[in-house]
């Protein structure tokens, strides 16, 4: 599966659905109605990385999501609940996980799979790995994969700086790629990722990055580094934990980072793990 | 005063209408008598706007219970004005 571009939007919480609007003219004539904050979030991201290319009308398009639309459910069950009336129509309609992906879909004018997919503090692990379950047989041959959450609602128990839409073009084709995933391996635990990562090396020490997500504790960080003998690639600093960091550290490696390799180990709460590897070509 | 003389509520409901569909108008562009429905109508709206549009004029304390009525008291501006007051 070969990655032909990636693009990176991060935003304030506070950004409001017109100001996202505002953005995404700058990618597409296209106008958009009924849409909601989350929505926008995708296409900016996903307009942003396609950049007015036209892609295979057999697309297909992966949202891979923690918590879906959550200013809108938020709203639907306030106005149920609390206010006691109907949902607005366009709320209720936008809170379907699959809204995003299919407006991202229909200005892309692309009619592939469209999928959006949740996993537990892995979802963007979960997306790649469907993905490269679609393109093993030869099912998806091009495929826009994104990551998109917005932060939750002011006032909520959690604050995040930052929310986010990450997202990657891959194709089956190698022509033209800036680089490719090459491994999305899941684990039942930390001993059984170990073991993998003893029986070979998953990467020549000293030719490859080590990046963590978001869940593996520090010490735990440490002992990775130790087994593989790779440099640490650390993007967990820049904005703080928040629902696509791990998108987010993709991203920036292959915008970013020289001609390398990069592996990437995430675990969720319950202590299920992904490895990923990905290869970055030169320019 | 019949609500179609009323500039002031037509103004609100236009206002109302671009706020609850999301429209990138200004509400001195729509036409009181134009309809509001339709395709070749002045905002091209659907059914989904006017469910939209039905749960956002609560506030107004109307209730628009069925399709049929809906579909005659949101023809234009002046026809939804009258209907939040008629007289």
């Amino acid at each position: 599966m070969f990655i032909h571009a990636v693009s990176q939007f991060v935003a304030p919480p506070a950004a409001n659905p017109r100001t996202l609007k505002e953005v995404l003219k700058g990618y597409t004539d296209t106008p958009f109605r009924r849409v909601n904050k989350f929505i926008l979030l995708a296409l900016v991201g996903a307009h942003r990385c396609v950049r007015g290319r036209t892609l295979n009308g057999n697309a297909s398009v992966y949202l891979t999501t923690e918590n879906g639309n959550l200013g809108d459910t938020n709203n639907v069950l306030d106005q149920l609940y609390r206010q006691h009336s109907l949902p607005m129509p366009f709320s209720f309609i936008n809170t379907m996980s699959n809204t995003a992906p299919f407006y991202v879909a229909q200005s892309l004018n692309v009619l592939g799979r469209n999928l959006s997919i949740s996993g537990l503090g892995l979802s963007f692990e979960r997306g790649l790995e469907l993905a490269r379950l679609d393109f093993d047989p030869g099912s998806v041959e091009e495929a826009l994969i994104g990551a998109v959450d917005e932060a939750p609602p002011e006032g909520g128990a959690v604050h995040l700086a930052v929310e986010g839409s990450f997202w990657i073009h891959v194709k089956k084709a190698r022509d033209g790629a800036l680089g490719e995933v090459a491994e999305v391996r899941s684990f039942p635990d930390r001993e059984a990722l170990a073991a993998w990562c003893e029986e070979e090396p998953v990467l020549p020490p000293g030719r490859g990055l080590l990046a963590c997500g978001a869940a593996v504790p520090h010490e735990e960080r440490t002992d990775w580094q130790r087994r593989t003998g790779l440099a640490v690639f650390d993007y967990g600093a820049d904005y703080g934990p928040f629902d696509t960091v791990t998108a987010y550290g993709i991203t920036k490696f292959l915008e970013t980072s020289p001609s390398t390799s990069l592996l990437h180990i995430n675990r969720n709460g319950q202590g299920r793990y992904v490895a990923l590897i990905l290869h970055r070509y030169g320019s | 005063m019949k609500g179609s003389l009323d500039n002031n509520l037509k103004m609100d409901l236009k206002r109302l209408i671009i706020d609850a569909c999301d429209l990138d108008v200004e509400a001195s562009d729509i036409d009181d008598d134009g309809l509001l429905f339709g395709r070749g109508s002045q905002l091209g709206l659907d059914s989904i706007d006017a469910l939209q549009i039905s749960i956002a004029v609560q506030k107004y304390g109307v209730k628009i219970t069925d399709s049929k009525q809906m579909r005659r008291v949101m023809a234009s501006i002046n026809t939804f004005a009258d209907f939040i007051r008629p007289e």
